[in-house]
């Protein structure tokens, strides 16, 4: 009798240890992309993307202890085509390096693919400026049929810089991480 | 028989090569050890080796040992010989092999935490303190001299030439003029292509506005070290939107560099302290398979031998 008064509470107990590692895990992801926009201008497609990044203790304990992180922001412009394989049209990858600078005091933004670099005086300010993209070049109006269907595919990754592989195996956290594709039309 | 002989040679080659793969990683990961960059490279690699051979070395030991016990059953001729003789034999073997890994890990710990001493640590922030202090100094004479910039400003006419001379007489590296949306009203600078990626924030431009100045020490990806200045203009307006003064000061580069060289050793100190305890688990758990795996070829070797014993008599 006693133990199958305990099976359901055991069970119960499960499950919460359950939900709420699959919760601390959801809450604990640096970077969700929100939405994403694109317009023409010039003959040029270009891109306003909103993220929200919010690095928790471990990861402002993991830039403050020296750790560099890199941000990536992958982009797939994609025909999307009836009754047929969709098609690639281009690729973009948009990447940012993101350090604390003990000297400083500051975390400084480096945006590789133009060199320009971006100081702040706290990680939430570094964040929203990381999460606020706007006019990015996406792709020339030439490679585009209008009469067609496109849409843009984003997926955002933040990875932490000089921590093997095994070494990250053996972490709670290993500091990397992959959101899911989020898309949206390049036109109306 | 020859079906027999056929399945000996294999599992023999197969032990030998892993035994022989192990000892050649272990030595690998010796001579890795002396560079971090070659040890992070190696060590999944031979780690992975390590496992399997671990994995089927094991695997041979039971299967040897389901033989012994059923041979042991059976009465055969020579097993309880070859039984007692291999668990004095693995029991002999065994005790040195713990203490090595105790010993080695307790050393390791050891020899990890000396480099982690809280000494260490605290010479390492005193010496980035100081080398602010030390560079305090200088952001007080950026703003000093920003301020000075600033009422010698009476108005917009011919204000980026006004801008240029003020610029040269100051050794300011920019100067520019903003309203409180950062809009370059005027600019003087001396590095060309640089003016717009160091303009202040929004966040930098309310805390001029509240506190009447603001002034922080940056950094360039060189490493070079710069001194911001914004300053209210206090003399005139645009427009009756109230204007603001940014400038930009270099650090002289020998203090620069030094104090590049202090913030570079913190951070590969942090670094390093971030990842201690990983690091120790890692070298543990490979100190751990190695002795394993030593202790479970020695065995097999020992079984081997005492089935050699076991016959001759």
């Amino acid at each position: 009798m006693k133990n199958k008064s305990q099976k359901p509470e055991r069970l119960l107990g499960t499950i919460l240890l359950l939900l709420s590692f699959m919760t601390t895990n959801l809450f604990a992801q640096p970077v969700t992309p929100i939405k994403g926009e694109s317009f023409l201008l010039n003959a040029v497609y270009y891109s306003n993307i909103d993220l929200l990044f919010v690095f928790n203790k471990e990861y402002q304990q993991a830039l403050n202890s020296g750790l560099v992180f890199d941000i990536d922001l992958d982009f797939v412009i994609v025909n999307v085509r009836k009754r047929r394989f969709d098609r690639e049209i281009g690729k973009l990858s948009q990447k940012y390096t993101l350090k604390y600078n003990a000297f400083t005091q500051r975390y400084t933004i480096l945006n590789v693919n133009t060199g320009g670099v971006i100081s702040h005086a706290s990680l939430v300010s570094a964040s929203q400026y990381l999460g606020d993209i706007r006019n990015l070049p996406t792709i020339d109006d030439s490679l585009i049929n209008i009469e067609e269907n496109y849409q843009v595919f984003l997926q955002v990754s933040t990875k932490a810089q000089g921590v093997p592989r095994w070494i990250r195996a053996l972490r709670r956290n290993n500091l990397n991480f992959v959101t899911d594709w989020i898309q949206w039309p390049l036109f109306d | 028989m020859a079906t027999i002989r056929l399945k000996k040679i294999p599992a023999k080659a197969i032990m030998l090569s892993l035994i022989l793969l192990s000892a050649l990683s272990l030595v690998a990961l010796m001579v890795a050890s002396d560079s971090p960059d070659a040890f992070n490279r190696l060590q999944t690699p031979l780690l992975l080796v390590n496992t399997v051979s671990f994995f089927v070395l094991f695997i041979l030991v039971l299967v040897s040992g389901r033989k012994l016990v059923r041979d042991y059953k059976k009465s055969k001729l020579g097993a309880k010989l070859r039984l007692r003789m291999t668990l004095a034999f693995g029991g002999l073997a065994i005790v040195p092999a713990v203490v090595v890994f105790v010993f080695a890990t307790n050393f390791m710990n050891k020899g990890i935490d000396v480099w982690f001493d809280a000494e260490v640590e605290q010479g390492l922030s005193n010496a980035l303190t100081l080398g602010r202090t030390a560079l305090e100094e200088k952001i007080q004479q950026g703003l000093f001299k920003t301020t000075n910039i600033a009422l010698a400003l009476t108005g917009t006419d011919q204000l980026d030439k006004r801008l240029n001379e003020l610029r040269n007489d100051s050794l300011a590296l920019e100067l520019v003029v903003l309203n409180n949306e950062l809009q370059v009203i005027g600019a003087s600078t001396k590095r060309l292509g640089n003016l717009g990626s160091r303009l202040p924030s929004k966040v930098e431009m309310n805390q001029a506005i509240t506190k009447q100045s603001w002034a922080s020490l940056d950094s360039s990806v060189e490493g070079e070290y710069l001194i911001r200045v914004l300053v209210p203009i206090l003399g005139f307006s645009s427009n009756e939107t109230p204007l603001y003064l940014h400038s930009l000061f270099s650090v002289d580069p020998n203090l620069s560099r030094m104090a590049d060289s202090v913030e570079e050793t913190y951070a590969r100190y942090g670094r390093l302290t971030f990842l201690k305890t990983p690091l120790q688990y890692s070298y543990i758990f490979t100190l751990a398979l190695v002795v394993i795996v030593g202790f479970i070829a020695r065995h097999l070797w020992i079984n081997r031998i005492c089935r050699a014993t076991s016959q001759a008599h």
